[in-house]
């Protein structure tokens, strides 16, 4: 026997293009460039705008296939998110003039929309649209997972639904059901949904109780080994090897030999620890937007030259502001160099999903001790952040040692 | 503890009632010498003589409509309606007599009849014997209905029904009869109107009745090997419904699944989903599902049959629908 | 039959026309919800019968209920107040005209399906007879089943009357033969000519009398009561009468001959009349007695009506009442 159907809602034509919320705190985004033009046949999933945060320049994909009405908000125009910046229409659909005056308001024309999906993380899983909640979701960020008002239909891009219970426990918790990624069918907010989010800010409120361990490194080594590299590397790949990829390696060879510092603490079930499967290491960059942190996935698996290339790659994207949310996403350790101002040493808090991070200061020449000596040598502070639920002492200290073991000894990465 | 079959735990109530109470007498066809088409009523015949073990003609409203004048005047009768698809025949006794006659005379007049009947599918028996009919009288102001899953609940609710003073329609299920489990050797009773929760569990509400109940608990086995670890309640009275302890599940688990044999419009399964969602609507995270038998008459054909009424796997999936698992 | 009984069956008979012309008053006046049946011009069967049974014998009566109610000692004063709607009703307001029961009197109500009291009869008879055996030596107890022509033709009779016969039930199947059903003659819709051929059917002794004779009544009554008392099983008793009104108040008749009805209400004819008749010849009244027994039978119509009238309404409590004992 069948089983009912849930009432999916019908794609009913036109279908509004909106600004998209593509991360936690976007509040407004601005239209950097139309890629269609007004009337334009275009196809579902087709990138048809640009539009531009504080950090990122992302691309839109038309939610329907049709052709582009009027281009409401215009190149380089900051609206808010939910904005509707134009509509598609099905064949032998006509536009109305409703389309006038159509910035409309954050409240009336679409609820908030919700923040981008957080990391594939293996323990908690991916939030998504799902087979079966009626195929009328699509994506409107590139990569992305489908948030709520990307469902179709006139009319319901302006609803976002949400089940009793967990508006009950948003209530409980203190937080708006809006702003939480739905991954019931037309994107429903469930009660899981819900304790995830609860779950995450707790989480970033800093909960996690932080301890930190620092180490004086020699860096004659590693620069010596730098600078024989660099034609190599330029060579292979036109890229400057910098110590900054050397530290990639090292670390994500360091934390192959320690789980627990790739790491994470789980809320769910009372509290657990949970490792992560694969080493994706996060590079801070400084740009002109301020830091980001682009991930090198599965940096363990990369040769040297490998990691230069993508580092290379990463970085100048985010200097452009071409940063993929896929890019950000899903960090599992993440190494934070300052080592080009004039900071010795810092102390990093923590990213939810990890358990610890190293920062590294500037290489300067410091007196050390050799053999009784007082003498000059380049060296470097690195500082562990730990979570304490997921580390102790002796654990951070393990991994910071081996850190600082290869740091000084690079040429045991061969081993 | 001894366990005995569901059709001899309800012969033993009959029995043990029969000797308490003289006024307690059991009409039906065949239920005498035959001893019952099922073989509910035998034995009793010797036990205690033709007109208190009384085999009728085939005359369904006549079997009802003297079961009502025998109960409006002191007699505390036990009518068997071989098949509930037969009760149509006795509509008007049941429904416009039986049901209320208390009411109507102002209070004065007292009803205490049992009518025994049995229901459902699942042996072939095609169209006309085969319904599963209980909300036909869950409608009808008046009445009680009563529908027990185990031997231990139709013997326990069985005494009940005799000796409470209300029109009691208890409906047995065919393939329920062979079915065993434990049963006390003191007496005991089982109240009226009290669901049982046959199954605790936090992830998924699963209230199912009568042969469903065996249906959801081997759903509930199957799901637990996917750690989803569901809620088995048997109302065991559907009217009247005991809604608390169905509510007090859903708001622990956030999730219902109804399920009946009856057909699904007008169904068991829409009354408490209904009821639920009004009382509990806070605490639900997904809609109320409901497992029923397709709307159709019930066919011969096996293959047809079993697609009509509702599996465990009808029941797995539902459950997996609530959790947003499929 | 001695002076009192027949002083008490004149009266009753006399305060079961007054009681329905009241009734007939009301109602056109629309003072009464729903609607109503009236008795007049059976009084004879009701009464009659009903002065053969004994305290504790049961009947049951029919949507056109008032008579035999009354003729079974029911109390007007109630009964009014149950037409009324109000709480001092027979039934708490809560079961009107078609509903009128009163359990201590052996009045197993009134009944608005037509038929509808007469598989319930008989399991009352079954219930008598299974009483006998309990109590040995108490009287056992009889049971009336009042219905009409037009419900001889309902299914239950059929079943329920092969019962009573093969399990010799103490019953008397009472058809009040008064040649209408709803609104049509009954004739045209019974195969046979003689209403007794139905009973014959399921192997049932019949008989029948003529429904405006009271004395005939009571006496052919007698003669079935003893019967089953004996445990010599049932009796289907026809009794020939007329309903001289329509079957609901306001109904326009267009469906019989008033010279019919006219020569049934003749003095000639009318039970009441008949009986009054007897009562000068047979046991010395004269018309002043007779008289005076209408006026008794009046005002006690009045009290009744004045009683229900200065009673309250249900409280709207009393709707969840008694759904369930």
């Amino acid at each position: 026997m069948q089983l009912w159907k849930p009432y999916t809602g019908t794609s009913a034509m036109p279908t509004d293009v909106i600004m998209p919320r593509l991360g936690l705190t976007m509040e407004t985004g601005t239209v950097q460039r139309w890629l269609a033009t007004e009337g334009q046949h275009v196809e579902a999933g087709e990138a048809i705008l640009e539009v531009e945060t504080d950090k990122v320049v992302v691309e839109v994909e038309a939610p329907a296939t049709g052709h582009l009405g009027s281009l409401v908000v215009g190149e380089g125009e900051n609206v808010p998110i939910g904005t509707v910046l134009a509509r598609i229409y099905a064949r032998g659909e006509q536009q109305t003039n409703e389309v006038a005056g159509g910035h409309g308001d954050p409240a009336g024309a679409a609820a908030p929309p919700l923040p981008v999906q957080q990391s594939t993380d293996p323990q908690l899983g991916s939030i998504g649209a799902r087979e079966g909640s009626g195929g009328n979701v699509r994506e409107s960020v590139p990569g992305g997972h489908a948030v709520a008002h990307d469902v179709q239909g006139a009319g319901r891009a302006e609803r976002i639904f949400s089940s009793p219970r967990a508006r009950k426990r948003a209530r409980e918790a203190g937080l708006d059901w809006h702003t939480v990624p739905g991954s019931g069918p037309l994107g429903r907010v469930i009660e899981r949904d819900v304790l995830r989010a609860a779950d995450r800010m707790t989480a970033c409120f800093g909960t996690a109780p932080h301890f930190y361990l620092s180490a004086e490194a020699r860096a004659d080594a590693i620069m010596g080994l730098r600078e024989r590299l660099l034609p190599i590397v330029e060579r292979r790949t036109g890229v400057r090897l910098t110590v900054t990829d050397l530290l990639v390696m090292i670390v994500a060879r360091a934390l192959a030999e320690h789980p627990r510092a790739n790491a994470f603490w789980d809320p769910a079930g009372g509290g657990r620890i949970g490792l992560h499967r694969h080493i994706h290491l996060g590079v801070a960059v400084a740009t002109d937007a301020g830091l980001v942190v682009p991930v090198l996935r599965n940096a363990d698996g990369m040769g040297l030259a490998q990691i230069a290339a993508e580092r290379s790659d990463l970085v100048e994207k985010a200097r452009q502001g071409r940063l993929s949310p896929d890019d950000l996403e899903g960090s599992t350790f993440t190494l934070t160099d300052l080592g080009m101002y004039r900071v010795d040493g810092f102390q990093a808090i923590l990213n939810p999903s990890q358990s610890a991070m190293l920062a590294v200061g500037r290489i300067v020449e410091r007196p050390v001790a050799i053999e009784g000596q007082v003498r000059v040598r380049p060296t470097m502070v690195v500082t562990l952040s730990c979570d304490h639920r997921v580390l102790d002492s002796v654990m951070g200290a393990q991994f910071l040692g081996r850190v600082v073991e290869l740091i000084e000894e690079p040429t045991e990465l061969m081993a | 503890m001894r366990e005995i079959q569901y059709r001899d735990a309800l012969n033993e109530a009959l029995n043990e009632e029969m000797a308490r109470d003289p006024r307690v007498f059991v009409l039906g066809e065949d239920v005498g010498r035959y001893g019952g088409v099922l073989q509910i009523t035998r034995g009793l015949l010797d036990k205690y003589g033709e007109k208190r073990v009384r085999d009728t003609p085939i005359s369904e409203a006549g079997i009802m409509g003297v079961a009502v004048g025998a109960a409006m005047t002191g007699m505390r009768p036990v009518a068997e309606i071989m098949y509930i698809d037969f009760s149509a025949l006795a509509m008007d006794q049941i429904a416009n007599q039986a049901a209320k006659a208390h009411y109507m005379f102002g209070g004065k007049a007292r009803v205490p009849l049992v009518m025994r009947t049995q229901g459902g599918g699942g042996r072939g028996n095609a169209a006309q014997h085969s319904q599963s009919l209980e909300m036909w009288f869950v409608h009808v102001p008046g009445l009680i209905v009563v529908q027990p899953s185990t031997p231990y609940d139709a013997k326990g609710l069985l005494k009940s029904a005799i000796r409470d003073d209300n029109p009691v329609i208890f409906i047995e299920h065919k393939l329920l009869y062979s079915t065993t489990g434990p049963v006390p050797e003191e007496e005991y009773l089982i109240p009226i109107g009290v669901a049982d929760v046959k199954r605790e569990g936090k992830d998924v509400t699963i209230v199912a009745t009568s042969r469903m109940v065996l249906f959801a608990l081997a759903a509930a086995d199957t799901l637990r090997q996917r750690g989803i670890e569901a809620e088995v309640i048997d109302p065991r009275t559907l009217k009247p419904l005991d809604l608390e302890t169905i509510v007090t599940s859903v708001q622990k688990t956030g999730r219902l699944v109804v399920v009946n044999e009856g057909a699904l419009t007008g169904g068991f399964t829409a009354e408490v989903a209904a009821r639920v969602q009004r009382a509990a609507f806070d605490w639900l995270d997904a809609p109320i599902l409901q497992v029923a038998s397709e709307d159709v008459p019930l066919p011969y054909s096996g293959v047809l049959e079993l697609e009509a009424i509702p599996s465990e796997q009808d029941i797995v999936n539902a459950a997996l629908e609530a959790l947003y698992w499929n | 039959m001695d002076k009192g009984l027949a002083e008490q069956a004149y009266r009753r008979m006399y305060a079961i026309r007054a009681f329905e012309e009241k009734v007939e008053q009301l109602f056109a006046a629309g003072e009464l919800p729903g609607f109503v049946h009236l008795y007049m011009g059976e009084e004879a069967c009701a009464v009659g019968v009903c002065s053969a049974l004994k305290e504790g014998d049961y009947i049951t009566s029919t949507h056109r209920g008032h008579g035999h109610c009354l003729a079974k000692g029911g109390d007007p004063r109630r009964m009014m107040a149950e037409l009324l709607g109000k709480t001092t009703g027979y039934c708490k307001g809560k079961g009107g005209s078609m509903h009128i029961a009163d359990l201590d009197l052996g009045i197993l109500g009134a009944n608005g399906i037509v038929g509808g009291g007469i598989g319930l009869a008989t399991g009352a008879a079954y219930s008598a007879d299974l009483h006998a055996d309990l109590e040995p030596g108490i009287r056992r107890k009889v049971v009336v089943c009042f219905f009409g022509d037009g419900a001889s033709n309902q299914g239950i009779l059929a079943e329920v009357g092969n019962m009573a016969v093969l399990w010799r039930l103490p019953i008397i199947y009472l058809c009040e033969e008064n040649q209408y059903a709803e609104f049509s003659p009954s004739k045209p819709f019974i195969a046979v000519d003689r209403l007794e051929l139905k009973a014959q059917a399921f192997g049932m002794r019949a008989v029948t009398v003529d429904g405006n004779d009271l004395l005939a009544v009571l006496e052919t009554t007698r003669l079935a009561v003893e019967l089953a008392r004996d445990g010599q099983g049932p009796t289907f008793l026809v009794a020939k009468t007329y309903r001289i009104e329509g079957h609901t108040v306001g109904d326009p008749l267009t469906y019989r001959p008033k010279e019919e009805t006219a020569a049934w209400k003749s003095p000639e004819r009318d039970p009441i009349s008949r009986f009054g008749r007897r009562l000068m010849a047979e046991f010395g009244f004269v018309e002043r007695d007779l008289e005076e027994l209408r006026q008794r039978a009046r005002a006690a119509i009045e009290d009744a009506l004045q009683f229900a009238v200065d009673s309250p309404e249900p409280e709207v409590t009393a709707l969840w009442e008694d759904v369930y004992a």
